[in-house]
């Protein structure tokens, strides 16, 4: 199967999941007791019965939850996510605009962690029990069992505190009037240590799994093969870093749904402006539309990379995808 | 027990089982050691660590016992941690049996709801339903099964995939089995080995999420969490960084001793194989 | 003349946690340059681990005692360009992610230090002489566009790349379908032949042994309980189990085994 084929089969197949997590989200979160206007509500102290209920109705919030459901759906065709009360503005403009410094955390996190952690796997696996190989296996599990957001607290009391050498919060320093390279600098070192707390817990995991896939690899027969042809330790090496590296690659799918909930945590602890955080704002303002937004944008993004690992997968291993039989 | 005692021979187990055990037992004794509410104050606001011998971590911003608050907390992280990994792995198992036995348009219809639950982030999920139930530690619990069951399902359902063309299968249909007693009775035990192979993985990942719910304020405010102590050392980050770390150590060591556990479990499981 | 290989007294342990299993016990032969010896026994003999023995291949937790002396080379032997290995399943010798070329390349180039272009050029020619027609269309396939008696060749042609005077083919047909397998008999035969190799042919099918040996050792256990001409060794076995060994193998001239339900009825009702 080529990759036309594969994107439009995921696209399809996409469609149900996608169908299931909007309609799904959309009853759980109705079936909250109370709903924007009694959010609206608390925050404003109380109206009276009319206003309440032209709110109501101005929201279409006095509706049965199954034309509630419709309107949304019929929305959503149209791309409209709804109006978020918190912000006073459309769902899809909130998200849009926070969406950037989240993906830039999570490309930078993932790069760390994949190029890092698996560079320091191949160490670790080249000689499977060696020395490098017990300090690493016991830092990284160490370091795999840190909660992220300790780690950024850990990490901003060692740098931002006491050694004041990176900045706290924020993904830059407000009204600083910086352009160009150095606005670009500005946020590189706001970054630094959301990523390093984002990354390193995934560098620990593709550290270890990039081992454990070398040590399988060695197990196999062609290594010995390859040995007896009279090729080179490094060499050989090569070829069992190669055929280890595959599998880690489809990681890279499964563990994006997980970092983007990383990064709820990550962004709060710095006060990065970013979509992670935007869930969590949504919950604590009651605010459903932004909320049922966040998630299906976030389904969404889940699905595009899955879909990007596994054409790269398809490209990278000759035994999938494109070449038929000679 | 052959593969507990094996489990302890391994270094990775008895680190693990030495953590672990601590823990447990520092969270069942904690009314006996710490009688007193650890949320009650207990002495000067933001004492520092060290110089008290009764108050040895020092106090939080109110005055609350430090190391009384980590020991409750140990309480709140393990149960949350067990219920939700055996409420994901029940669900799961139960889920990925039927789908695997079931086949055809059911095993579809499932397997499409599984993919939408590992679509979208596990934590998103979790704060969704806080956000609607509110916070609460059955809340909680049920938000992180929420997100972990996909995991289980999917391997069940492939073992059960496996095991269903197997001579015994075959051999119960044949003696009138009715096909639900077959896949919960004859399946679903010898399929069980690789999803519990996960307990250890979702069991340390509970305990993180639940850390980070209340982190961010939506744990049970009516319990002592390590979230909760690690936001409030937050607020004091300048000024008492100990706050911030203490409950963290913790927290680290539960994983750790979870994820040793497990490690020593497959090795001890490793070791069976090769003598056999 | 001065032997290729002498063996002497040789055994191999391995070590599984606290076992401790003999696979071999007490080997000694000598193989002469352009020699063709056919080792045979059942799984279990210990002829696989004789052949990783010769090549320094033991996994690790081996212990090794006696003697494997190279006495025509006078020096400890290197994998590839003195000896040659041919292992048994042809997807277990090749990089399943690079091309068939460029791992025959990769033999040259490690062994002889050949340069690229003119690596690439002997690739082909190794490739034509394992009797694989439309050398570049092999050389730009991955192993599993190929079938299993294509892939065996090039794993041939691998072994015999960097030009071995001496050749271990540990079951070298046993994965392959009967043609296939006696396609790759006749090629191994060809080249040992034509290039003058010695060769350790390991087997568990006498007739195959008889065929491509010149002499035949009988493993069994760990131990070898014969040696000699096949001719002797299948008209007259000395040992009980080379008698056995011997009269189980069934040809194709022997009277069947089971008969026809309606025939074993017909004569037993009377």
């Amino acid at each position: 199967m080529n990759s036309a084929t594969l994107i439009r089969r995921r696209l399809l197949g996409a469609i149900p999941v996608l169908a299931i997590v909007v309609v799904g989200t959309f009853f759980l979160l109705e079936a909250a007791p109370g709903d924007a206007v009694d959010a609206y509500l608390v925050s404003t102290g109380g109206a009276d019965s009319d206003l309440v209920a032209a709110l109501r109705t101005q929201w279409g919030l006095d509706q049965s939850i199954t034309a509630r459901l419709g309107l949304y759906l019929w929305a959503l065709a149209h791309g409209d996510l709804g109006w978020s009360v918190t912000f006073s503005r459309p769902v899809l403009d909130i998200v849009l605009e926070r969406l950037p410094n989240t993906l830039m955390l999570m490309t930078a996190a993932t790069a760390l962690s994949f190029i890092l952690g698996s560079a320091l796997g191949i160490v670790a696996g080249a000689r499977p029990g060696g020395w490098r190989d017990r300090i690493l296996s016991t830092t990284s599990l160490a370091l795999y069992a840190l909660p992220g957001f300790w780690l950024g607290l850990v990490l901003a009391i060692i740098f931002s505190v006491q050694l004041r050498w990176l900045p706290l919060a924020g993904i830059e320093t407000i009204a600083s009037g910086k352009t160009g390279l150095a606005r670009t600098a500005d946020i590189a070192a706001h970054l630094i240590l959301p990523v390093a707390s984002l990354g390193l817990i995934y560098l620990a995991l593709y550290l270890r799994v990039m081992r454990a896939g070398m040590a399988e690899v060695w197990r196999q027969d062609f290594v010995r093969a390859l040995r007896a042809r009279g090729l080179a330790r490094r060499t050989i090496v090569g070829h069992v870093v190669r055929n280890a590296l595959l599998p880690l690659i489809t990681m890279l799918g499964v563990q994006s749904a997980a970092m983007l909930g990383g990064s709820v945590v990550i962004e709060s602890v710095f006060s990065i402006p970013g979509f992670g955080r935007l869930a969590q704002e949504a919950v604590a303002s009651r605010d459903t539309p932004l909320l049922l937004g966040v998630i299906l944008v976030g389904a969404v993004l889940v699905i595009l990379i899955n879909l990007a690992v596994d054409l790269a997968y398809a490209w990278l291993d000759p035994r999938i995808g494109q070449g038929e039989t000679a | 027990m052959k593969l507990v005692r094996r489990l302890v021979a391994t270094p990775e187990g008895i680190a693990g089982v030495v953590l672990l055990g601590l823990l447990g037992l520092a969270a069942l004794l904690a009314p006996v050691l710490f009688p007193r509410d650890p949320l009650s104050i207990a002495g000067p606001a933001m004492l520092p660590p060290f110089r008290n011998w009764s108050l040895p971590l020092g106090t939080d911003r109110l005055g609350r016992d430090v190391l009384a608050g980590i020991v409750h907390g140990a309480r709140t992280s393990l149960a949350v941690g067990l219920t939700a990994a055996t409420a994901a792995l029940t669900v799961g198992a139960i889920i990925g049996t039927a789908a695997g036995f079931a086949g055809g348009l059911i095993d579809e219809l499932l397997m499409r709801i599984t993919d939408a639950f590992q679509t979208v982030p596990g934590f998103l999920l979790a704060l969704a339903l806080v956000s609607v139930v509110g916070p609460s530690l059955t809340v909680v619990v049920l938000a992180i099964a929420m997100g972990a069951w996909p995991g289980p399902a999917r391997v069940a359902r492939a073992e059960v995939l496996s095991l269903r063309e197997r001579d015994f299968v075959a051999a119960a249909r044949t003696i009138g089995m009715r096909p639900l007693e077959i896949a919960y009775r004859e399946i679903l035990p010898n399929a069980l080995p690789p999803v519990l192979a996960l307990s250890s993985v979702i069991v340390a990942a509970a305990i993180l999420i639940e850390a980070a719910l209340s982190f961010l304020g939506l744990g049970d405010p009516n319990r002592v969490t390590w979230g909760g102590m690690l936001a409030e050392g937050r607020t004091v980050l300048r000024a008492a960084p100990s706050l911030s770390i203490f409950p963290g150590i913790a927290l680290v060591l539960a994983v750790l001793g979870v994820y040793l556990v497990g490690e020593g479990t497959v090795e001890a499981a490793a070791m069976k194989r090769r003598f056999l | 003349m001065t032997p290729l290989l002498s063996v002497r007294g040789l055994s191999v342990q391995y070590r599984h946690g606290n076992e401790t299993v003999a696979a071999l016990n007490d080997i000694s032969f000598d193989l002469a340059p352009g020699e063709r010896l056919a080792i045979i026994g059942e799984s279990g003999s210990g002829k696989s681990t004789l052949a990783l023995a010769l090549g320094g291949l033991l996994p690790v937790g081996s212990t090794v005692s006696g003697q494997i002396l190279w006495p025509a080379l006078g020096r400890q032997p290197s994998n590839g360009s003195d000896i040659g290995f041919v292992f048994q399943d042809p997807s277990g010798s090749l990089d399943p992610l690079m091309q068939v070329g460029d791992q025959i390349v990769e033999v040259l180039r490690a062994n002889q230090h050949m340069r690229g272009a003119d690596a690439k050029t002997r690739a082909l020619q190794l490739i034509d002489r394992v009797a694989l027609p439309e050398a570049a269309v092999i050389a730009a396939s991955y192993p599993h566009q190929l079938s299993g008696g294509q892939r065996q060749r090039v794993a041939i042609a691998c072994a015999i790349a960097a030009g071995p005077k001496f050749l271990i083919a540990d079951e070298a047909t046993s994965a392959l379908d009967t043609v296939i397998q006696a396609e790759i008999m006749r090629l191994i035969e060809k080249l040992v032949r034509e290039e003058g190799l010695a060769l350790i042919f390991i087997t568990h099918d006498i007739a195959l042994a008889s065929s491509i040996g010149e002499r035949i050792v009988v493993l069994h256990e760990g131990r070898m309980i014969e040696m000699g001409r096949p001719e002797t060794i299948i008209s007259h076995p000395v040992q009980n189990y080379t008698r056995r060994l011997v009269s189980s193998y069934i040809a194709l001239d022997a009277s069947p085994m089971v008969r026809p339900l309606a025939d074993a009825l017909a004569t037993g009702a009377q």
